[in-house]
């Protein structure tokens, strides 16, 4: 009998579970997938905050440039309270498990960062790999724009930044997580790559830097590639590299760069620089035959590359931008107190840059 | 002698009306000689043979009596045997001037080896045990030639008193192990047992149980194999599958074609089965822990597809998962029990239909096809049967577990059937255990035979 009783309960629940699923329980199609966000700075006093959300509208079939979306704003005191009441506009609920990108305009990222990202690092379903990035005209004009090649919405930013999909030099890829910490950290700054949405794509190949808490000035096209060849990163591409009449094009299989802060007793402070270089010679005006050719063209081409990598630096540190972090490696000579923080601020604008260059030229390239 | 009789007379009453008892009277010798068999059980061709015609060949009593004697099968009943137990196994009783003789004249059934379908192999054995007790120990000493090997005889059951045999190797058997299932099998109380997974439901103590805890295999190549790792088989008449003891986990999931395959062919089978295994448990109970719980932890590309192809459906997920986990064993089960010839019909309509017409009637998105699909064809990948169904039982749990926790509940499920496995014991041994007399140990030819 107890047992009897008992099945007919099991029977009851299974049954039961199947009409009523219950409000925990969630769908993954009753599900508002928030693709990307954007951050503008509204005219209205009251409410500065304004924040326009990317919804995908999924689709069983998915084909190039069919990426269906939805675009909601809202305005208000923050961003939380826009997100709870743009919750109104929609009829399902926001996920941002897949919130990958986030855009600013640059009057929300000029001041207070640390502020305007801590919603951001709070949530527990927004990822640290969060892309982040300053949408031009605004962040608006950057989530409205249309992919040709999109199949999936807001896909292709995420695309273009993850470096292993996209190697182009000229994006600089800041997430989350890493902007934070240069955010909150002394001796080393925080940049954003500057989006521009253009017809049917997006151009992305400048990156502002900040300086003191403060949004300094973009780079343009050149210095924001051979920063981000200093940094390190997995972009590379070629390097033109004029030498008199010709035109050298150097595609570069591997690039190391050192950079190191010396402080030498008696003399005055100076970053040294140390590229080293690889690479294989992709276009060039003259004919090149002879390995003698070839060393006199290297280094030619290593005078032309340290010259400009020292302009670059020179332009940055004019800024008091630290991108490279050379603030946390004079840290970790000096010590990382407050005193010396305040040293490091009175020397770095006036400290001598080295730069060398060792470029190694492998071949011709491929000659038939 | 008189009591002798008195029990035939008795057993005489007992079946008289039974159309297959028989008593032949005649006389020979100048004595009246009866012959009691049962008909049904005996075959008639050799109690002409053995037992007649000598009879008209010999012109003393003396010489008969040392013929039959002669007999390997024949022996001199004393009264403390039970006649009526001998007849019922096929035994010609011959009573000559107040002595009975009982004469093995055993009508043999289905002693042909049967070809090997529940566990085949490709390039292995291709026959497998045959029906006839008899047989089946003639094919494994045949596999298995060692004068170590011992065989004992007994009955189980109360009414059907089938025969079975345990089989080991005097030298590799472990003690405690033949000592337990010879406990088990004495302690046996059952009326009826006519197939090996029977007295393996009889022989353990659990009742609700979902994993096997000893072997069933059809094959006489394994259970050579398995005699020589010092496990105990037990043969049963009637049924063309034996019982091996102790067996851990990882052996149901060996094939025999792991044997004559090549070392790297062999692991990446083994790789094969075993991710097949995890996608069978896990991937039903998986997909609805990431479509309604954690869509976060799939890509986000996948995780829109999978929201598109959902879009449709009315159901929520793991609705749809049991309801496609239910047609595919609806499936399974209806070609199990279909004559062979309309098999094929039956899954060619429950696969086009269930396929194809659900995911476009909207009930079930695309994703959750594919996903029957794997589960169903990986669960067949499981070499050993008992071990296959026991897996397409135990995922059900998790299902459960996933559509009120999620991943957590994923996760959580698997280690509680983790903790249930590693607490299983099959006759003492641990069923966890790694590589219990797997493909290391067997290939190796040790020069001492007792480790």
């Amino acid at each position: 009998m107890k047992r009897a009783c008992f099945i007919f309960l099991l029977c009851e629940l299974l049954f039961l579970c199947t009409i009523l699923a219950g409000c925990a329980f969630r769908d993954i199609d009753k599900r508002f997938f928030v693709v990307a966000m954007g951050i503008d700075k509204s005219n209205d006093e009251k409410r500065p905050y304004d924040v326009t959300l990317k919804l995908a509208i999924p689709s069983p079939e998915i084909r190039p440039g069919k990426a269906n979306f939805q675009i909601i704003s809202e305005k208000a005191d923050s961003i939380p309270e826009a997100v709870r009441v743009m919750k109104s506009k929609v009829d399902k609920e926001f996920d941002f498990g897949h919130c990958r990108m986030v855009v600013f305009d640059e009057k929300t990222i000029r001041k207070n960062q640390g502020f305007t990202i801590n919603w951001f690092l709070r949530r527990r379903d927004i990822q640290g790999i969060t892309y982040l990035g300053i949408g031009k005209p605004s962040a608006r004009d950057v989530l409205k724009a249309r992919v040709q090649s999109e199949r999936l919405p807001g896909n292709a930013l995420i695309l273009s930044f993850d470096p292993t999909t996209n190697t182009s030099p000229y994006i600089m890829t800041s997430m989350l997580n890493d902007f934070y910490m240069r955010v909150r950290e002394d001796g080393i700054d925080p940049y954003l790559p500057i989006i521009e949405p253009i017809k049917g794509s997006y151009n992305i190949s400048k990156v502002a830097l900040f300086a003191k808490g403060t949004l300094k000035a973009d780079l343009t096209r050149d210095e924001t590639r051979i920063l981000n060849e200093l940094m390190s990163t997995d972009r590379r591409g070629q390097i033109n590299v004029a030498s008199g009449g010709n035109q050298l094009f150097v595609n570069v299989d591997d690039l190391k760069s050192g950079i190191q802060v010396m402080l030498p007793k008696g003399e005055k402070p100076y970053i040294d620089v140390h590229l080293d270089i690889k690479g294989f010679i992709e276009g060039s005006g003259e004919k090149l035959a002879t390995d003698q050719e070839l060393k006199r063209y290297e280094k030619i081409a290593g005078a032309t590359i340290s010259k400009r990598v020292k302009r670059v630096l020179k332009t940055i540190q004019k800024m008091e931008a630290d991108p490279l972090g050379l603030g946390l490696r004079y840290q970790a000579k000096m010590g990382a107190t407050e005193q010396q923080t305040k040293d490091w601020e009175r020397i770095y604008p006036n400290m001598d840059i080295r730069v060398h260059t060792d470029l190694k030229i492998k071949g011709t390239g491929t000659m038939y | 002698m008189e009591e002798l009789q008195k029990e035939i007379n008795c057993v005489k009453e007992k079946y008289d009306n039974n159309p297959d008892f028989k008593v032949h009277r005649f006389e020979y010798f100048e004595k009246k000689i009866a012959l009691i068999y049962m008909k049904s059980l005996c075959n008639e061709a050799q109690i002409k043979k053995d037992i007649i015609e000598p009879l008209l060949l010999c012109e003393k009593q003396g010489k008969y009596l040392l013929h039959l004697l002669s007999m390997p099968s024949c022996q001199h009943i004393n009264a403390s045997d039970d006649v009526e137990k001998l007849l019922l196994q096929g035994n010609a009783l011959i009573a000559l001037s107040g002595e009975i003789y009982s004469v093995d004249v055993r009508k043999p059934t289905n002693d042909q080896p049967l070809d090997a379908t529940v566990e085949q192999t490709v390039q292995g054995a291709q026959k497998g045990l045959s029906e006839d007790l008899t047989m089946n120990m003639t094919l494994v000493r045949n596999r298995y030639p060692s004068k170590q090997l011992k065989i004992e005889q007994q009955t189980v059951g109360t009414l059907s008193k089938t025969r079975i045999a345990i089989l080991y190797d005097v030298d590799y058997v472990q003690e405690d192990v033949l000592d337990e299932v010879k406990k088990k099998i004495s302690g046996l109380k059952a009326d009826i047992i006519q197939a090996a997974g029977q007295l393996h439901n009889y022989m353990t103590k659990e009742k609700y149980r979902i994993f096997p805890t000893m072997m069933i295999t059809e094959r006489p190549d394994r259970l050579a194999l398995n005699l020589s790792q010092g496990k105990v088989v037990i043969l049963m008449n009637g049924t063309p599958f034996g019982l091996v003891a102790p067996a851990v986990f990882f052996d149901f999931l060996s094939s025999m074609d792991d044997k004559t395959l090549p070392y790297w062919v062999t692991r990446l089978l083994i790789l094969l089965r075993y991710v097949g295994l995890l996608i069978t448990i896990i991937l039903p109970s998986l997909y609805i822990a990431i479509t309604s719980y954690n869509p976060e932890i799939v890509r986000s590309q996948l995780a829109l597809t999978i929201a598109g192809s959902r879009a449709g459906v009315p159901y929520p997920s793991f609705f749809e998962v049991l309801f496609m986990m239910f047609a595919v064993e609806l499936l399974v089960e209806s070609s199990l029990r279909l004559p062979k010839t309309i098999g094929p019909t039956a899954t060619t309509v429950g696969g086009l239909i269930l396929g194809q017409a659900a995911q476009q009637a909207q009930l079930v998105s695309s994703i959750m096809i594919i996903i029957t699909a794997f589960v169903a064809i990986s669960n067949f990948t499981i070499p050993i049967n008992a071990m296959s169904f026991a897996v397409r039982c135990a995922r059900y749990p998790l299902i459960v577990f996933a559509s009120f926790f999620g991943i957590v509940g994923v996760v959580a499920g698997l280690i509680l059937l983790l903790c249930h496995l590693s607490d299983l014991r099959s006759f003492g041994k641990p069923y966890l255990k790694m590589y219990w007399g797997t493909t290391d140990k067997m290939s190796k030819v040790r020069e001492s035979r007792k480790e």
